[in-house]
């Protein structure tokens, strides 16, 4: 409750032109914004373009915003809004295949096979496992799978971020999270994504 | 409850998105059931092996990068004004610099306008001039450059009528040719 009443300060002190309070507000959400864009877009370069674009609009939009509560719910719209652009100028969403195309990529699903997510972690490729099972979700699933699953956002915020009702929300949650497991399975060649390696 | 717990329900119940009394029910019913209980448990094998990846660390200077951005064109950031940020401490009301704006803007566009009325005034002067020169130019005699054609040959030294046949420039004085 005291986090709430000081981040809606610090919104109130911001809107008032205090530079210090939205860099604070910056560094409270810029973190996951980032993180999220990474995970829609499968690229750190385009995140970054993403997450910077994405707290110029805020700031310039700031003085607008009615309720200092709803603060995180609309930064995430707005990322996300930019993100579905970037999709719509892409197109066929070439993302995809900068992971999947790439020989690189098809090596590392090969030794996928062999391998159990422990000793994937250790090696520091299972963030390109699990990236690649993000990016063969379709944008609409991806997005809750992230943000309600990775990180851990409610329904209630993931129905504000993304405009869908909280019953559409948990029927995407829930798809997401079977097509994921579907995909995870696919990489990790085992009938139990997580389950002790490969048997 | 008979059956099996829909997986829509089970992946609410992961998320803690069950109000008390169903997921109580939930909870009973896993108890008793192995293939609730496997699908449920998968399903937060996944979660976890998502979670365990990891957040990124944010670039390093992605918040100057903004913060020069803003200094660079304060004015044009999408959205409500940013007036106080781009006037730093002065803070004048939003109000009273809407005004300012207006102001401002209503005094330029009369000013365009009259400039623009000057500027059509001289550039149709400077065109009937334009006119006026170039179809003077046309008669022979404002022309300071025009040499009429000699009506009479005799007048050309060069004539190839008043040239003697015989007569050859180039041959030189002692040549015998």
């Amino acid at each position: 409750m005291d986090d709430d009443r000081r981040l809606s300060d610090l919104v109130r002190e911001a809107q008032g032109g205090d530079r210090d309070a939205v860099k604070a507000i910056y560094e409270i959400f810029a973190p996951r914004i980032y993180n999220f864009l990474v995970r829609m877009l499968g690229s750190r370069e385009e995140a970054e373009d993403l997450t910077q674009q994405t707290f110029l609009i805020a700031i310039g939009r700031l003085p607008g915003l009615r309720d200092a509560n709803q603060i995180e719910s609309w930064i995430y719209r707005i990322a996300r809004n930019e993100a579905y652009q970037r999709f719509r100028r892409k197109k066929a969403l070439r993302l995809d295949e900068e992971y999947a195309g790439s020989p690189e990529t098809s090596d590392l699903i090969e030794r996928r096979l062999h391998a159990n997510p422990e000793e994937l972690l250790l090696t520091g490729e299972l963030r390109q496992v699990l990236q690649k099972v993000l990016l063969g979700l379709p944008p609409r699933s991806r997005e809750v799978f992230i943000l309600a699953i990775i990180q851990g956002m409610s329904y209630k915020d993931v129905s504000a971020v993304t405009g869908r009702s909280l019953l559409a929300v948990k029927t995407d949650i829930y798809r997401a999270r079977l097509s994921a497991r579907h995909e995870l399975r696919k990489y990790l060649g085992c009938g139990n994504p997580i389950g002790k390696g490969r048997k | 409850m008979t059956g099996h717990i829909p997986v829509e329900q089970l992946s609410a119940w992961l998320d803690r998105e069950l109000d008390a009394r169903d997921a109580a029910r939930v909870e009973e019913h896993l108890q008793a059931c192995d293939t609730c209980r496997q699908s449920a448990r998968e399903m937060s094998e996944v979660d976890a092996i998502f979670r365990t990846a990891g957040e990124l660390e944010l670039p390093p200077f992605l918040w100057a990068r903004i913060e020069s951005a803003l200094d660079r064109a304060p004015a044009r950031s999408a959205g409500a004004p940013w007036f106080s940020l781009a006037l730093g401490r002065l803070r004048i009301p939003a109000a009273a610099a809407a005004s300012l704006i207006i102001a401002a803007g209503g005094f330029l566009l009369v000013r365009q306008g009259m400039e623009s009325h000057y500027q059509k005034r001289t550039l149709s002067e400077i065109e009937r001039a334009r006119i006026a020169v170039t179809a003077s130019l046309r008669e022979e005699s404002y022309n300071p450059f025009f040499r009429p054609i000699p009506a009479d040959r005799e007048a050309n030294p060069f004539s190839r009528d008043k040239l003697d046949p015989g007569f050859n420039p180039f041959r030189s004085a002692t040549g015998a040719r």
